[in-house]
């Protein structure tokens, strides 16, 4: 039974191993990149476009921290164009909430599965992201945490052999 | 065999990159927040708050003013909405708290974003004007990606999730850093997210931050009452 299931395990492991590095030649990790020149610049426009959010603010805060109805009243303009998914705002995981499989992105999965810290970017902190790709990938982390545990009861934890 | 124990073992030590050997300064943070968000399709968001965040408990708590009176409590893998103290949503999370900038500023792992623990291989380092860029990468055979950061002064000044063929996905701005304490925090995280539907833009604002508050009337902050929710 041990070895059953030491073996289903090597084996998806070993497809990860495809997966993950693409069967390629092994170049060296540095050189595949361009330069990091220019990646921290700030779009002028930047803080620019952030000016009506900016008095709707200042508008809230003279005021009290007035509610959303209370303010749609005194100033409706202000709010035309807000978007009130504030769950989106500070809830980056989103809902898994009626979730199925058919809902699965498997490339966020894979994400999850494969490279979470990296997907964590990718997928998890990014606000476009819906919520089906960002349950894909915490589905995808909790598979890779499972196999993990039971690779590691299987054969041993394999830090120790190095 | 080998390689397949490397691959384990690779594997392993992302998924376990949380548990961070950092020594840690403060136990508590909060802060006065406010977010701002443009999305793709020219849509705005705001929201304004409180943030709590304790290490105990490893949990943030967002106690919302504006747009709706809202508490929103993360802690383990769940995500808790409450209005008026009644559960308006409970949702799956997992492990955001582990990189969230409170945690990582209050165990002064923010200067790294926390990557020296998770095994990233730290490829190119490059000095400009501004200060010390370093290239974090995946340790795997042709890696599709890399993290760039940006450092200036001892502090991290920005984090980005840059494509092999150099187009950038997402970066973070971290600047108007406040000292507290043993700890300096980025008042203001600006981030930039482009996707094939447009450019994603998110704008944090921090102040009136306070570390290691006991006192007794902010304690039900942190820690609300949700065990009958979870």
């Amino acid at each position: 039974m041990k070895n059953h299931t030491l073996k289903a395990i090597a084996a998806f492991l070993a497809l990860n191993i495809l997966f993950t590095t693409g069967v390629s030649a092994a170049n060296g990790i540095e050189n595949s990149f361009e330069s990091n020149e220019s990646v921290f610049d700030l779009e002028e426009d930047f803080y620019a476009d952030f000016a009506e959010l900016d008095q709707l603010e200042k508008e809230v805060k003279e005021n009290g921290l007035v509610d959303y109805d209370a303010l749609l009243q005194s100033n409706p303009d202000l709010l035309s164009d807000l978007n009130l998914s504030n769950l989106r705002t500070i809830n980056s995981a989103e809902a898994t909430e009626g979730f199925s499989f058919d809902d699965m992105d498997w490339g966020a999965f894979a994400w999850g599965l494969l490279c979470c810290p990296v997907g964590f970017f990718v997928v998890a902190i990014n606000g476009n992201k819906t919520s089906d790709q960002k349950a894909s990938f915490w589905i995808g982390w909790g598979v890779g945490v499972v196999l993990n545990i039971l690779y590691v009861a299987a054969v041993g934890n394999p830090i120790n052999d190095f | 065999m080998n390689k397949l124990l490397l691959f384990s073992a690779f594997l392993l030590l992302f998924v376990y990159s949380n548990e961070s050997h950092a020594q840690r300064l403060y136990s508590r943070i909060e802060s006065d927040i406010s977010i701002k968000e443009i999305f793709p399709d020219g849509t705005k968001s705001l929201m304004l708050g409180k943030v709590f965040f304790d290490v105990e408990n490893n949990s943030i708590v967002y106690h919302i003013a504006f747009p709706e009176k809202e508490t929103m409590v993360l802690k383990d893998s769940l995500v808790l909405s409450l209005k008026d103290s009644v559960l308006n949503k409970k949702l799956s999370s997992s492990q955001l708290i582990d990189f969230s900038i409170y945690k990582l500023a209050l165990s002064g792992e923010l200067k790294t974003f926390g990557l020296d623990e998770t095994k990233f291989l730290l490829g190119r380092i490059s000095e400009n004007d501004d200060g010390v860029s370093s290239e974090w990468i995946p340790k795997i055979e042709n890696p599709p990606f890399k993290i760039i950061i940006s450092q200036a002064n001892n502090k991290i000044t920005g984090i980005a999730l840059v494509e092999s063929t150099g187009k950038i996905l997402n970066k973070q701005f971290f600047k108007k850093y406040q000292k507290i304490g043993r700890i300096s925090f980025p008042t203001e995280i600006l981030e930039i997210s482009y996707t094939g539907s447009g450019v994603y833009k998110k704008m944090m604002t921090h102040s009136e931050i306070k570390l290691d508050n006991y006192s007794d009337e902010i304690n039900s902050s942190y820690d609300p009452d949700i065990d009958a929710f979870e």
